[in-house]
């Protein structure tokens, strides 16, 4: 993010509650944040249907439109009101190079959008998945090319993009080494996921460029549903995540006994369950 | 038991990136992984699932900008893995509608050394 904070000065940011996400913006150093309560707040019938509470309104600020250059939209987090946001989306990408308030003629003078993740549904105390953000984007894909005629092309982040897990190995490797004094990384990583199409995706995709082993288990306790076939194949699917942990345990133990025995260490014996 | 997925550490490690700590260190969202998951939604105000602070705090602990606390010490008596690790996603895996699954807790458990063998992973 640090990168995206050097290169883009002033952003939009989209989702979440309240000024959350503007402060986070802020907080990885975007020099200027706007939020679509600001844009609401400059021009209240931008969007016919949503107007700003009280709180929000008091939380918003005034832009000047015309020295305004949005040069990124980030939606960091679930929209609240994708109808409104995707309409000040739209503005966006389809004005002169950011500024609200003008029109492109070919529409393809607008900032780049990206999304933190692209899970498309997520699991909730409801008993089916619910919509996430990757189904606002293509929500946003849809409605861009529905309006303009042109093809919309946006960036996510979040797995199964392999800088996510790159991200997940430098930060794995700096907390065991500030929390544990271990200075290696591990052999295997155990990554327990209930989206096969992320989580499941994304590890063994990385499994096959990291050094170290990375093993996909996959739960039935979220949007993976028993009884259909996973769209990304893990190496074990489990009930749930005791269950994933206990196989990875015992899968270490087995590999532990059999290196021992192998290595003289031990007498060949019956293991029958490595009874974690 | 924080909805997290932290590498369960031994009792006397001082800087878990948990929601306790996040809250009182800073604002934003959070979740995450015994690595770190990627950003993620951010839930109504009780519930905060923090990342992106949480990330940018991990990004600085990489890059040294904050110091490095000492090492906490793994008590004797579970012997702690560093052969293997686990990283999770949270969101129906450990948690369901902002509430841990109870295998989860168990789960837990197990990593920090309940298991037939002591093993702290």
């Amino acid at each position: 993010m640090r990168d995206m904070a050097e290169k883009y000065q002033t952003v939009l940011v989209v989702g979440g509650e309240g000024e959350k996400c503007r402060e986070v913006a802020q907080s990885y150093g975007f020099q200027k944040v706007v939020t679509p309560g600001d844009v609401i707040k400059t021009q209240s019938n931008v969007t016919p249907f949503r107007k700003l509470s009280e709180e929000e309104y008091q939380n918003s600020k005034f832009l000047d439109f015309a020295k305004t250059r949005i040069e990124a939209i980030f939606v960091f987090a679930d929209s609240r009101d994708w109808a409104g946001d995707q309409q000040i989306i739209l503005d966006v990408l389809t004005s002169k190079n950011g500024y609200i308030g003008t029109r492109s003629e070919n529409y393809d003078e607008g900032p780049p959008l990206f999304f933190a993740h692209n899970d498309v549904v997520w699991a909730t105390s409801h008993e089916s998945s619910r919509i996430g953000m990757g189904a606002l984007r293509r929500s946003v894909e849809a409605m861009f090319e529905a309006v303009t005629g042109k093809e919309l092309k946006t960036t996510a982040f979040g797995k199964p993009q392999i800088g996510t897990f790159e991200f997940a190995t430098r930060l794995l490797q700096q907390w065991r080494k500030d929390i544990h004094g271990i200075d290696a990384p591990p052999q295997t990583v155990y990554f327990v996921g209930d989206t096969p199409e992320s989580d499941i995706r994304g590890t063994n995709e990385f499994n096959c460029k990291a050094s170290n082993s990375w093993y996909s288990i996959l739960v039935k306790t979220g949007v993976f549903r028993d009884g259909t076939k996973p769209a990304y194949q893990p190496q074990v699917t489990v009930d749930n995540v005791l269950e994933a942990v206990k196989h990875g345990m015992e899968r270490e133990l087995r590999k532990f006994l059999n290196r021992e025995i192998k290595e003289g260490k031990r007498d060949l014996i019956e293991v029958p369950n490595a009874d974690i | 038991m924080a909805p997290t997925a932290m590498p369960p550490e031994s009792p006397t490690s001082p800087r878990r990136l948990d929601h306790s700590n996040l809250l009182s260190d800073a604002i934003a969202f959070g979740n995450k992984a015994a690595t770190v998951v990627p950003p993620h939604r951010i839930e109504e105000s009780g519930e905060d699932h923090e990342v992106a602070s949480m990330m940018e705090l991990a990004r600085r602990q990489l890059e040294g900008l904050t110091t490095a606390q000492p090492s906490a010490k793994v008590p004797s008596k579970t012997s702690m893995t560093d052969v293997y690790a686990f990283a999770f996603d949270i969101d129906g895996v450990l948690v369901k509608g902002g509430e841990p699954i109870p295998q989860a807790v168990q789960a837990m458990k197990m990593l920090n050394g309940h298991n037939n063998h002591g093993i702290k992973v």
